[in-house]
């Protein structure tokens, strides 16, 4: 009988958790232990910005598992005890604690961190940046009615706070260097919409401006932009985006790049070494486009993936990846990723409400984004797996339904 | 409470819960759905048949669900998203089977 391998897991986030899962629930007995660098379960990241933050979810309804999960599946845990250092040819790890465990397969879920910029001073008080449960708790202490905040990008978390800050009865000013809100991710005609119901909300949202200055010695008090105006705040958030925990990798030997470099199952360079979520970037010559992506649906899907690679089960086929985002009462779907600067076919309903997107090549849908058009999402996922032509006319036609558009049945 | 759920697999077993526990999570915990948005109601990756005899006694869909539930083609007159059903001490016992992965 073949013993089962001793796997480790670096981090104790979403896909360290769905590892987890996804090695018991397919009869995986081998060893394994995760090492968590917050002191916390694995919980869900969405809401920190959202119902958590807004105070209408308790914390231990983000746990991803109940804490009994873990002993009735003989996971060891290990909180509050990141991995220091890896020794990849002895196949050892070393914790925080420095103790020494050895492993058969380790598989890293370090996540990321967000990005700094050098501008600010790190020990500035005033001034917050969102990744973990931690960052909002101690958000959660600063913020009262009245309260005059800067959020520093206008991606998903500096919107989503927006937002949620907004609906708190502070002051929100978006400041956003790109020339407009999601330019990065989201077709024009939702950047657009978005802005629309932020500035109806009361929120102010500057774009191609950035930060010159920061006001404020021990006390952050405001910032010049670049256009040289002074806003004055008591609060600075800031969401420029996340950089990849890569330096365990990286000290192991591991190739990394903006992440660590995976193939299709999540093994890097090093074939005892996976990396999963965040973290991981599918190299190019992986027949995946080479996209880093950080979404709960990643996290879930490439953790299956290693997962199943580990227990020697099937490996599921690879799935379009697909992310969503809450504010206000509206809601974001995407599905796919579209080229930069994509042309985007509208699909909107009569009263303004619904308004999908649909990014298409060669007449067949590969991205869709659709507001307050859950139904649409739903469909456009089946018509990019079918990958059939469509008539760009009849998709951009509110009044003919989505679902009979759909010809091809995929699988 | 225990609630009698039929896998994917189609393995049957009663699961514990308690009072207040939204079924999502109970059956998420034990990796019989995935509930990636976890439950707000954008991957209707929750599907469950709950018994007719036992689905008046659910609260309605909301408009969200419904329009989620439409476009499902798995969907049947007794389906539900499991992340907007609350477990409470009068449904001890039902019946739930978690739909097929769309």
């Amino acid at each position: 009988m073949t013993v089962e391998p001793r796997v480790v897991i670096a981090g104790g986030g979403q896909a360290a958790a769905q590892m987890v899962g996804s090695l018991r629930s397919q009869g995986f007995g081998g060893a394994i232990t995760m090492f968590c660098a917050e002191d916390v379960l694995p919980y869900q990241r969405p809401p920190l910005s959202k119902k958590y933050l807004l105070g209408a979810l308790e914390q231990d309804k983000l746990l991803l598992r109940k804490p009994d999960y873990y002993s009735g599946h003989d996971v060891d845990v290990r909180l509050a005890c990141p991995l220091e250092r890896v020794d990849a040819a002895a196949r050892q790890v070393v914790d925080a604690n420095g103790q020494t465990s050895g492993y058969d397969v380790l598989v890293v879920a370090t996540g990321g961190r967000p990005r700094r910029l050098p501008l600010i001073p790190d020990d500035m008080a005033g001034v917050c940046y969102l990744r973990t449960l931690g960052d909002t708790n101690a958000l959660r202490q600063q913020v009262r009615g009245g309260l005059r905040v800067i959020l520093l990008g206008g991606g998903y978390i500096g919107l989503e706070l927006a937002a949620s800050l907004r609906t708190l009865g502070c002051q929100v000013q978006v400041v956003e260097m790109q020339s407009r809100v999601l330019e990065r991710t989201a077709a024009p005609q939702i950047s657009q919409r978005l802005l629309a119901e932020h500035q109806r909300q009361g929120a102010q949202v500057r774009c191609n401006e950035g930060v010159s200055q920061i006001v404020g010695d021990t006390k952050f008090r405001g910032i010049v932009t670049t256009q040289g105006e002074q806003i004055d705040a008591d609060l600075l958030i800031v969401g420029v985006g996340m950089q990849p925990n890569t330096a365990l990798a990286e000290q192991a030997g591991v190739e990394c790049d903006d992440g660590i470099l995976v193939d299709g199952r999540g093994r890097t360079s090093i074939p005892s070494i996976y990396a999963i979520g965040d973290v991981a970037r599918p190299r190019l010559d992986s027949g995946q486009p080479g996209l880093r992506l950080e979404s709960v649906d990643n996290a879930i899907q490439s953790a299956n993936r290693a997962a199943a690679a580990i227990a020697g089960s099937a490996v599921p086929a690879q799935t379009t990846p697909w992310f969503w985002s809450d504010q206000y009462k509206t809601k974001l779907q995407m599905v796919g990723v579209a080229p930069e600067r994509a042309h985007w076919l509208e699909r909107c309903s009569p009263d303004g409400h619904r308004l999908s997107c649909f990014c298409l090549d060669d007449g067949r849908v590969v991205a869709a984004q659709c507001l307050n058009a859950a139904g649409d999402f739903i469909v456009a996922k089946r018509l990019i797996a079918s990958a059939q032509t469509l008539d760009p006319a009849m998709l951009s036609n509110p009044s003919i339904a989505l679902r009979d558009l759909v010809t091809k049945v995929s699988e | 409470m225990k609630i009698s759920v039929i896998d994917r697999a189609g393995q049957a077993m009663d699961l514990d819960c308690d009072n207040g526990d939204r079924l999502m999570d109970v059956l998420a915990q034990r990796d019989l759905v995935e509930a990636t948005c976890g439950g707000e109601c954008s991957c209707a990756t929750c599907q469950v048949y709950v018994d007719p005899a036992w689905i008046k006694r659910l609260p309605p869909q909301d408009e969200l669900e419904l329009e989620l539930l439409d476009e499902l083609l798995n969907a049947q007159d007794n389906s539900r998203l499991a992340c907007q059903i609350e477990l409470s001490d009068e449904l001890d016992g039902i019946p739930i089977t978690v739909a097929p992965a769309e």
